[in-house]
């Protein structure tokens, strides 16, 4: 008897597939903006800001009173550390679209830091910090 | 400083500036019931017996003054931060959320906590106060309304502007690490300023080359405070924090599996 075909036959569950890969991905992009989070909070503490420029100066009277309280003048905006904990890192999918965010969850916060971002430019990512992100989310999709 | 500027830097001091009024307000409750229980002393129209009664109902005496509409303000200062993250959560109501529901939960009960601590720790210096008193009124040597107040008050006010601001901190702490867990990341790195008014707690922490635990070995530090180290870091007023972060990261600032 001729051969006339071969049947392939697998149930393939295209949306449990799909499904993980969202997920796997939900996961990576939350796994990486608290890694940001934790480069941003270090780069302020030591003083830099998003280009790693030192930055600018406190005035000569609030440099003295830093200095004579805490012992150091550098700017690292922390008086009580608040704004730089409230960092909070967001992640959820919105129809097709995953969306990470990192923002400051409290209003009071976010307006010190809108403040002080004004003066001293301390929240955003540089373009490694952006490069990065993109390779490992790549890297979780296509895992 | 441009226009727009000055009126930011105006509403953080005024952010700044509730907690610092939450607590005047309290001090001027005490401080009135202070004056109106030692002046009924000495005016001799309370005896010793009398005032022990009067001063063991400081407490009535405090609420009839507006002590728990005082406290019903925490809600409040509080309710700003339940709401920002509300509204946050309502905003993407159709998309599906990585992070659950637990983060109202928590922020709740933080504010209920946070209300019952305020109130624990008033009570406890009115009642020193209160020992104070009597003491006097049972010696004959009833002391100044303004001695007493200068002794107490100065202490409260410090005591429960720690205490509300720690609260505050406490929030920011408990949804990371919450959310951390329901990430599965383990490893948290220790970060905040190193100076001269740093804990020795948050200096040894801070010591570790890189300064990354596990939740585990946080679970286990003791900063002398009986509070949970990953939600109150070094304790009252601690200005550090735990920021999650991946296995990737933390090799790349050197840490080894099985610090």
């Amino acid at each position: 008897m001729a051969i006339s075909g071969i049947t392939f036959k697998k149930n393939f569950d295209l949306k449990r597939i799909a499904d993980e890969r969202a997920e796997r991905t939900k996961r990576e992009l939350g796994a990486a903006l608290f890694d940001a989070k934790a480069e941003i909070v270090e780069r302020t503490l030591q003083g830099r800001d998003v280009d790693s420029r030192g930055f600018k100066g406190y005035s000569e009277r609030y440099g003295k009173a830093k200095l004579e309280k805490t012992g150091k003048a550098t700017p690292n905006l922390t008086v009580t550390g608040n704004m730089l904990k409230n960092i909070t890192v967001k992640v959820e999918q919105v129809g097709k679209d995953i969306v990470g965010r990192l923002f400051f969850s409290s209003t009071a916060e976010a307006t010190k830091a809108r403040y002080n971002q004004a003066i001293r430019k301390f929240f955003g990512l540089d373009t490694s910090q952006f490069n990065r992100l993109i390779e490992r989310i790549r890297g979780a999709w296509n895992r | 400083m441009a226009k727009g500027d000055k009126a930011v830097a105006e509403r953080i001091r005024a952010n700044e500036l509730e907690v610092a009024a939450f607590v005047a307000r309290l001090e001027k409750i005490l401080g009135d019931t202070i004056d109106t229980v030692l002046m009924d002393i000495q005016a001799g129209t309370t005896g010793a017996v009398d005032a022990a009664r009067i001063l063991g109902g400081i407490r009535r005496v405090l609420i009839d003054k507006g002590f728990n509409e005082e406290i019903g303000r925490l809600d409040a200062i509080f309710g700003q931060e339940l709401k920002a993250i509300s509204d946050d959560l309502k905003q993407y109501s159709k998309g599906k959320q990585i992070f659950g529901d637990t983060d109202k939960t928590i922020v709740e009960q933080l504010i209920t906590f946070s209300a019952e601590d305020v109130t624990k720790n008033f009570d406890s210096y009115v009642g020193d106060i209160r020992r104070e008193i009597i003491s006097g009124a049972i010696t004959g040597e009833i002391p100044a309304a303004g001695a007493i107040k200068e002794k107490y008050t100065g202490r409260i006010r410090a005591n429960l502007e720690a205490e509300l601001n720690t609260s505050l901190s406490a929030f920011s702490r408990t949804i990371q690490a919450s959310k951390a867990k329901e990430l599965g990341l383990e490893l948290f790195i220790y970060q905040g300023p190193d100076d001269k008014i740093t804990r020795d707690f948050c200096h040894e922490t801070l010591d570790r080359d890189p300064p990354i635990y596990t939740a585990e070995e946080i679970a286990a530090l003791d900063n002398g405070q009986g509070l949970d180290a990953m939600i109150y870091g070094g304790g009252y007023n601690c200005r550090h924090q735990w920021t999650p972060i991946s296995l990737v990261k933390a090799k790349e600032l050197g840490y080894q599996d099985g610090d």
